[in-house]
């Protein structure tokens, strides 16, 4: 009966249609969502926005979230300064040493870490750090940060390094580079866009972690960087904490926020793909 | 100098490159150490079974057994039911886009597609929270829950009310819309694998399109069993999105209307205060630890069923 | 100007991974003169040249036994860094290193080494060895162009200069002319003859056309399967091979 064949065919196709569609639109809107909700919170704030601390829960105007954007720079750049040489240094020894056991070791654990649950990076360093220091620091938030944007850049960072044709990795002992030359001045250099792609959609990740933060930075919400050893707010924990409390002004904040934090992966995503674009060796 | 002997510049690069190497290496093992030995405390006042087996959480100032009692398995059974909800809404999503990319969308338009997909797998997860709180919740209870409590309220999964936007079946609908982008991913690379042989052969038996995508998802099938584990781990792990739309009560039940807590949930909203209850902070690492094994496991078993299928 | 012994192999043997790979090589080749090793391919070839500057130490599990002595130094027991300095090299494809421009790319390994201690002792380093290349008119005006807007001629050549650029005594090619355009294959082989009367270099040059060794080459050195089945002038092989592989390689016929 190929009529009823093909009709069932049709059908099918109709579904994965609609359902592909289904799927795909969400993204849209929420990006349109967060817009209309943030945007026009920042457009009434003006410049404040960005350079105040929140204002009372009763007062006119809902203030800024300076110290939640000056705490996700801080502790994103800081995040950044210590995971990415780990990261690309051990990248490059599980290139270099494709079959030693440090490299299965390394590779298996950071496909764990890339799956596991980023709320127990918190609390491991809560253990490790919080804990014994007696307080919650943006230093801790850092560090957990870090944490997890090393599998990140660990896996894009091995994966561009083994691409680099063997040819130019030859090449360079036969002019006389010793190792760490060949690696820093060949390798590297001819991966440099992978890593950096790794770099972007690493920071992307930990600029957008909230549970890391939780126990680790904990949120500082009227302080503008009060040092690395205070504790210290960022965007996703002030949406955190401000979206589930019932003052308008805080709502209003935690919108704002969202809109900035959705702009700033956005330009990271962009980046991260217009990288992708001009490999070429 | 011997033939075969390391120079004392390899020897210098090999170290400085193992160090990072092992740090890396020992995040894993620190993690696991640091979970094990933090939930002891509270396995040897409760009992490891207990611990995860009952359904009471009774914080107070007097310590367990007798004053304060941590029971896990409400927010165990709450991870579970979300995680599995939103594997089950996420299948047939990230299947479809897979099949619509590969095989209706014409070549020049995939890339958007997966442009679509990593933006939606890299997204941070507070927005799909705040969104899920703020809009996808409401709906869900309006257009979704309350009918199916009308109607179908006599399936035990749908008998409470739903009295609130946030209950397990919106935090499955949201983690669904977070994980299928990375199913979309494992599947479609193994989709893309197939052999063009493979493929042609079935276009030259006269299959329809339905016959043929059929053949192909059942060459692949250890990479979508793969897919619904490893989208099965991030569900279960996702805390912030899911912290503000579960609703955070400690309940436990069939129904998927009410609300519930999941473990990270429970860690992100209880942490803080649980070190001023004796013994409470123990219990949330117990939790803790439980959500690390079944990541590991069903990670571990992803893995290795993709990298068993080789074309 | 000596016209001692460049390379002396005896007894060399070379497996990789448990696989047998040269068996009891043994080789004397005169200092300024055009050698070229011949062979069917999976002859051994390319390892005995990668043996000479040790670049055969990059490769899992490879075991060298015997001694190697160039320029009266045994490299087997000498640091492979400094063994590598001794001898400049060109591959089979290609390889300029791409995130360079020209001029770094031949001025890198001068630089590393210390062999140009100024700015404008590099400057000309780089023209002398790009001269040599016979490149320097063809890119003389681009020098900061990446390497990839040469054609693959030039992008050789480039890497010919990039040896040269070492001021080695010893030039090892592996089929420096496999991938290349005729025009561009006589270039490099009258740049090779060049090297050798107006540097007094020793050349070994891995090839698989026949045709070109006995253009250029005054020696032969006949591998298969691992073995050293002929050596000799030249001018003797091609006329009277002693040994039948050897006729049937210059044949055309392996």
């Amino acid at each position: 009966m190929p009529n009823w064949r093909s009709l069932k065919s049709n059908v099918f196709i109709v579904l994965v249609v609609i359902l592909a569609l289904i799927a795909i639109a969400p993204v849209f809107h929420i990006i349109i969502y967060i817009t209309l909700r943030g945007l026009p919170v920042i457009l009434e704030a003006g410049i404040e926005f960005f350079i105040s601390t929140p204002a009372a829960v009763i007062a006119e105007k809902p203030g800024g979230i300076a110290p939640a954007i000056v705490g996700t720079l801080f502790m994103t750049t800081m995040a950044t300064i210590i995971a990415v040489p780990i990261a690309v240094l051990a990248a490059t020894f599980s290139a270099e040493y494709p079959n030693h056991i440090i490299t299965k070791a390394v590779r298996a654990t950071s496909r764990s870490l890339l799956e596991v649950a980023t709320i127990l990076v918190g609390m491991l360093v809560f253990a490790l750090i919080v804990l014994p220091l007696g307080r919650f620091t943006g230093l801790a938030g850092a560090i957990a940060l870090a944490i997890v944007m090393i599998p990140y850049v660990y896996t894009y960072t091995e994966l561009a390094l083994l691409s680099v044709p063997k040819t130019y990795i030859e090449a360079g002992y036969s002019i006389g580079l010793k190792k760490a030359q060949v690696i820093y001045l060949v390798t590297l250099r001819i991966a440099r866009r992978g890593v950096m792609r790794g770099v972007t959609i690493g920071v992307a990740k930990a600029m957008g972690e909230t549970a890391p933060l939780l126990f680790t930075a904990f949120g500082a919400r009227n302080v503008i960087f009060g040092g690395p050893l205070e504790p210290m707010d960022a965007i996703p924990l002030m949406i955190f904490q401000f979206i589930q409390t019932g003052f308008e002004n805080w709502n209003k904040l935690a919108w704002g926020g969202a809109f900035v934090l959705l702009v700033l992966y956005l330009t990271l995503f962009i980046i991260s793909r217009r990288i992708v674009r001009e490999v070429r060796v | 100098m011997k033939y075969g002997r390391k120079s004392l510049h390899d020897k210098i690069v090999f170290y400085s490159l193992a160090i990072p190497a092992i740090i890396i290496a020992l995040i894993l093992l620190l993690l696991l150490l640091t979970q094990t030995s933090l939930s002891i405390p509270i396995f040897n006042v409760q009992g490891v079974t207990s611990t995860y087996i009952s359904t009471t959480w009774r914080p107070s100032y007097e310590p367990p057994p007798t004053g304060a009692w941590y029971g896990l398995l409400p927010a165990i059974w709450g991870t579970l039911t979300s995680a599995i909800i939103a594997v089950l809404l996420a299948l047939p999503l990230s299947l479809s886009v897979v099949i619509f990319v590969e095989e209706i969308l014409p070549r020049r338009f995939r890339e958007y597609i997966s442009a679509i997909i990593d933006l939606m797998a890299g997204m941070p997860t507070v927005l799909f929270g705040i969104w899920g709180l703020s809009f996808l919740g409401p709906i869900l209870q309006a257009y979704v829950m309350t009918p199916l409590h009308e109607y179908l309220g006599f399936i035990p999964v749908f008998s409470c009310k739903p009295l609130a936007p946030a209950t397990v079946l919106t935090a499955g609908v949201l983690l669904s819309l977070m994980i299928f982008p990375f199913m979309v991913v494992v599947i479609q690379e193994t989709y893309r694998a197939i052999p063009i042989t493979y493929k042609e052969a079935g276009w030259s038996l006269g299959l329809t399109m339905y016959e043929y995508v059929k053949l192909n998802m059942s060459m692949i099938s250890p990479a979508i069993v793969s897919a619904i584990l490893l989208g099965f781990g991030r569900a279960s792990s996702e805390t912030a999105a899911v912290a503000l739309v579960v609703g955070n009560a400690y309940n436990i039940g069939f129904c998927i209307l009410s609300p519930a807590y999941t473990i990270s949930s429970l860690i992100a909203n209880q942490f803080t205060e649980s070190g001023d209850f004796p013994y409470m902070q123990n219990a949330l690492f117990a939790g803790g630890l439980i959500l690390l094994i079944i990541g590991l496991i069903v990670n571990t078993i992803g893995i290795i069923l993709l990298r068993r299928l080789r074309f | 100007m000596s016209y001692g012994i460049a390379v002396e192999v005896k007894n060399l043997n070379v497996s990789i991974a448990g696989k047998h790979i040269l068996k009891d090589v043994n080789v004397k080749i005169p200092e300024s003169t055009i050698t070229a090793i011949m062979g069917p391919s999976g002859s051994g070839k390319t390892t005995l040249l990668r043996v000479l500057n040790r670049l055969i130490d990059l490769i899992e599990g490879v075991e060298v036994k015997g001694s190697v002595k160039i320029f009266g130094r045994n490299i087997l027991e000498t640091d492979p860094y400094e063994v590598r300095r001794m001898s400049g090299m060109v591959f089979q494809i290609p390889n300029p290193f791409p995130h360079l421009s020209i001029y770094d790319n031949v001025a890198l390994g001068a630089k590393i080494n210390g062999i140009a201690k100024s700015k404008r002792e590099l400057d000309e380093l780089v023209k002398w060895a790009l001269e040599k290349a016979m490149l320097w008119d063809e890119v003389k005006d681009r020098l900061r162009d990446p390497p990839w807007k040469l054609s693959g001629g030039q992008q050789q050549r480039l890497c010919l200069a990039r040896a040269l650029a070492l001021k080695p005594r010893l030039l090892l090619l592996d089929e420096p002319t496999a991938n290349i355009d005729p025009v561009n294959t006589l270039k490099i082989e009258e740049a090779l003859r060049n090297l050798r009367k107006e540097e007094d270099m020793t050349i070994i040059l891995v090839t698989h056309m026949p045709h070109q060794a006995i253009r250029i080459s005054d020696y032969i050195i006949m591998l298969y399967e691992g073995v050293v089945v002929e050596v000799g002038p030249t001018d003797e092989i091609a006329i009277n091979p002693k040994h039948e592989l050897t006729s049937r390689f210059l044949r055309g016929e392996m």
